[in-house]
């Protein structure tokens, strides 16, 4: 069982860490990097009955500890059949009061790549857990990937042929946990944009349908970004919303989306902010069709997952009348 | 700018330049020392009173120090501490009496009260021996403020600013503090005596506390603070059942104000101890139609290393927001004017009309019925117009005076459908945007949620912005969630937008519908009857919603008996419905000649197509 411990505190610091009190606003997100005694709580929860698994606790992205933490540690142990951490650092394990483990675990570079917590000496074989995203994602996008054969293909506002649907909602609904781990990743990625990411300068996430809505509200808070919803851009094409402009001039606007394949929406979304006077900065989503080769690829998108001619799970297509299969 | 202001220090530690073997110290603790060859208390004085000056230069003064004056309450530190304080009243322009100071721990000269304690028939402990306990502390006391040090007293002193029929009470902390260091503790028995007596005196004011010790932690990590926990159950009973509304503090050398329940936290942090950042504050007193605000201004040393600075670094204002600091404005009392002038059902400047109606009702009653009876029906009135809420929530103020300010209260021609034509507008998207107020309403909507005690199994996100205000709700709760489009909007969503995703097979019995505005209820009962295979077994459906824009008088909320539907919401917001029937692109001039904003949606589709 893998823990991202980051993302665990980012989603206890933005969603937890409020106890609800009107005249307090916490809001860590994902600049949260103190572990807290809630968020080690919260696994020591979930690992009840888990006594036949193996647990990772992965500290990257952690810098520091509640000084409170031994006796949940200690508590997790019995849990679990093996726990180790990984990508943690010396000062931590030290901060923890489990210098007594160091034993056959080794430091480099001030951090334990992996540290076993146990007595004797063990062997400990970990997944890389960005594989293991992958492949959950993928699982999940395959039995949310429908089927629009024949006419269904066909939609009235679109010029092609679509004969597969990935849908979405269907993912967040069958699975909301791990879709808060996946909005995370948006998160993280987003955050690496340094043309994005400019202090004093943030862009405002965009969105214009109930998916982008629900991912928006949960990305505002992990970004700290403030957000704005359109309603509504979309299959029906319109803009209803033209009150007032919502749109602040000069502002820079980030689209997001949940699924972009040809781009016609994030087109529209430009079109609006830049005709408002903002300034759309690119777009974010879970799922992207990567339509072009790299080298004509905006490099202002982000994607959580990207299908491209050599990793398309779902055999999903774009297909026009002269298309052989259309 | 406020002409009243309370300038709020603490934790001088003025230090004594020798150590315990007289040998003299090359460096102190504190920038305020008794060698002004070691801190030029002289200079730090007039930094900080003419940046007091220039920023307040109008204001009439009042100064609190909240403990801990001396470091080791040694006649020498305090010797010097009333030098400094001489240079801030005479600069400052104070009276005595627009002084409050209060003892903390560091005021109680552990070495002497053990000499007095050997000396004594030992019949009680050393910290029970007050006179000899604040003797140091007593003569600076008395020669500073001119009064004597009331040393049994849990109430040291207080100040009374009749204007603002507002008190603020210095309490002693320092009860358990003897030879040895220790916690905050007040005897709670002679505390609740001696604010019975004030509060014969004082019953309309509103009170805030200052005392040395922290009520809170933010340094430390435990709630508790530097208090005896036993003792902070107590004393926070004792605040509550006298009506303190805030507690200011110092002692923890860490800056934070926040709220937890009904009390507000004010620490401020050490005004001159060199080892921590330092920092004081400053309240404007802002009293306005009967109301009563301290407008929290939070000051830090910045000491950038210039050399043209002096060497401990210059005062600046720190802005107030998030992490500790979560109170830019300490209400004590809520202005009268907005429930004289606009009640909640009628905030938008209706109130002749309401209240042409209501005298209408009365000239009826008047004729048709006898006196108990008038009583009785206007009773019965005023029932009827208050929406059911069951529960008081703390946001609606909070959340309608940001829709006040930010302009977000619209009017215009809203023509949503031909059924539902407004003259009135919530721009929630906007409202929503700001990542702040974002965070606010989806926590307000999970505290009427919780504070009405709606069971559920399943939630369900109506709308973009009421799929927005939810998430929070749901992943909070670890319920499962969906959300759907408003049905009468259905046509312009794609197929798989429409679809709950999720079968109910008897699954899930109580429901919780997030919305951003309920207006008569009809937006749910169409939801109902779109999603009938989902809804047919459910026992009860309990919509929250941010706002309320529907008509008590008229139509109210949860009437009807005969439905598992109930309806909630955090702030209520009337809007004007349009007066005219289906005619109305010919009947009403506004709409028909376009003179003023008309905003067309379904409805303008709907004819076009």
């Amino acid at each position: 069982m893998y823990f991202n411990l980051h993302a665990e505190q980012s989603f206890t610091g933005s969603f937890l860490a409020d106890k609800g009190d009107a005249g307090i606003n916490i809001c860590e997100g994902i600049f949260g990097s103190e572990l807290t005694l809630e968020t080690l709580g919260n696994i020591e929860a979930s690992l009840s009955d888990c006594l036949e698994y193996r647990a990772v606790l992965d500290f990257t992205g952690i810098r520091d500890v509640q000084a409170n933490l031994f006796k949940v540690i200690n508590e997790i142990i019995k849990l679990v059949k093996q726990l180790a951490f990984v990508n943690v650092s010396d000062k931590i394990i030290e901060k923890l009061n489990l210098g007594f483990f160091t034993k056959g675990n080794e430091l480099v570079d001030g951090h334990y790549p992996v540290y076993i917590l146990a007595t004797e000496v063990q062997s400990f074989e970990t997944a890389d857990s960005l594989s293991l995203f992958k492949q959950k994602f993928t699982d999940l996008l395959i039995t949310n990937t429908l089927d629009n054969q024949g006419d269904k293909a066909f939609r009235h506002n679109s010029p092609v042929y679509i004969p597969k649907f990935i849908d979405v909602k269907g993912m967040i609904t069958s699975d909301p946990s791990f879709f808060t781990y996946i909005i995370y990743h948006m998160a993280i990625k987003a955050h690496q944009k340094e043309d994005w990411n400019v202090s004093g300068d943030n862009p405002i996430l965009f969105c214009q349908n109930l998916n982008g809505s629900y991912i928006c509200s949960i990305l505002s808070r992990f970004l700290k970004w403030d957000m704005l919803s359109m309603d509504h851009i979309g299959p029906a094409n319109k803009v209803y919303s033209s009150i007032g402009n919502k749109i602040r001039s000069e502002v820079r606007y980030l689209v997001i989306s949940d699924v972009i394949c040809l781009g016609t929406e994030i087109k529209i979304c430009q079109n609006i902010i830049n005709y408002s006077g903002g300034r759309y900065l690119g777009n974010a989503c879970v799922v992207k069709i990567e339509t072009l080769f790299a080298e004509h690829q905006d490099k202002n998108s982000i994607s959580v997952f990207s299908i491209t001619k050599d990793d398309n799970p779902i055999d999903f297509k774009i297909l026009t009348a002269l298309s052989a299969q259309a | 700018m406020a002409d009243r202001i309370i300038i709020h220090l603490s934790d001088l530690h003025v230090s004594y330049h020798f150590d315990n073997n007289g040998v003299p110290l090359k460096k102190v603790g504190s920038n305020l020392s008794t060698d002004l060859g070691l801190t030029d208390n002289d200079k730090y004085a007039e930094q900080f009173c003419k940046m007091i000056e220039e920023e307040y230069p109008d204001a009439k003064k009042y100064l609190v120090i909240t403990g801990d004056i001396a470091d080791q309450a040694k006649q020498e530190e305090y010797q010097a501490a009333a030098i400094f304080l001489e240079t801030l009243i005479s600069r400052l322009k104070l009276e005595s009496s627009d002084l409050l100071i209060i003892p903390g721990d560091h005021d109680i000269n552990r070495l002497n009260l053990q000499i007095a304690h050997l000396s004594s028939d030992k019949s009680r402990p050393a910290y029970e021996m007050n006179e000899a306990k604040f003797s140091d502390f007593s003569k600076f006391y008395t020669e500073v403020l001119k009064v004597g040090f009331p040393v049994d007293n849990m109430v040291c002193h207080y100040l009374v600013l009749e204007a603002e029929k507002l008190l603020l009470v210095g309490l002693n902390s320092n009860a358990m503090i003897g030879a040895h260091n220790g916690l905050g503790y007040i005897h709670t028995d002679r505390l609740s005596k001696e604010l019975a007596e004030l509060e014969n005196k004082f019953a309309e004011y509103s009170k805030v506390a200052f005392v040395h010790h922290n009520l809170d932690g933010q340094y430390e990590n435990k709630k508790s603070g530097q208090w005896d926990p036993g003792n902070k159950v107590d004393l926070i009973q004792i605040f509550g059942q006298y009506k303190f509304n805030a507690v200011f503090y110092g002692n923890e050398h860490t800056p934070a104000s926040n709220r937890e329940n009904n009390l507000l936290y004010i620490s401020t942090g050490s005004f001159a101890k060199n080892d921590a950042p330092n920092g004081f504050r400053v309240y404007q007193i802002d009293a306005q139609n009967g109301g009563l605000c301290l407008i929290n201004n939070r000051y830090s040393l910045i000491n950038d290393n210039a050399k043209t600075a002096p060497q401990w670094g210059s005062w600046s204002k720190v802005t107030i927001r998030g992490a500790n600091e979560n109170l830019p404005e300490i209400e004590l009392r809520k202005p009268l004017a907005i429930a004289a002038a606009a009640p909640p059902q009628d905030i938008f400047g209706n109130s002749d009309l309401v209240k042409e109606t209501v005298e209408r009702i009365e000239e009826v009653i008047d004729v048709e019925e006898s006196q108990e009876g008038i009583a009785a029906e206007k009773e019965a009135i005023v029932a009827a117009r208050v929406p059911e809420l069951n529960f008081e929530n703390s946001y609606s103020d909070k959340i309608f005076h940001i829709i006040k300010e930010k302009k977000l209260f619209l009017s215009g021609h809203f023509h949503w459908s031909d059924s539902s034509k407004a003259h009135n507008w919530i721009n929630v998207p906007v409202f929503l945007s700001d990542m702040d107020h974002l965070q606010l309403a989806q926590k307000a909507v999970y505290e009427v949620v919780i504070g009405n005690d709606l069971k559920y199994d399943f939630v369900l996100g109506l709308g973009i912005e009421g799929n927005i205000l939810a998430t929070y709700t749901a992943l909070r709760s670890g319920t499962t969630y969906s959300y759907l489009p408003y049905s009468y909007r259905y046509q312009d969503h794609a197929v798989y937008e429409k679809n709950i995703h999720l079968e109910n097979n008897g699954k899930y019995s109580n429901i919780l519908v997030i919305t951003d505005v309920i207006n008569n209820g009809k937006t749910v009962e169409r939801l109902i009857v779109a999603e009938t295979d989902f809804f047919k077994d459910v026992k009860s459906i309990n919509v929250v919603s941010l706002f309320y824009t529907g008509d008590p008088a008229t139509n109210p909320l949860n009437h009807d008996q005969n439905t598992n539907v109930r309806n909630f919401y955090v702030t209520h917001m009337k809007v004007e419905k349009c007066p005219y029937d289906e005619n109305f692109r010919k009947t009403c001039m506004i709409y028909r000649e376009k003179l003023d904003c008309v905003h067309e949606f379904y409805d303008a589709n709907k004819e076009n197509n």
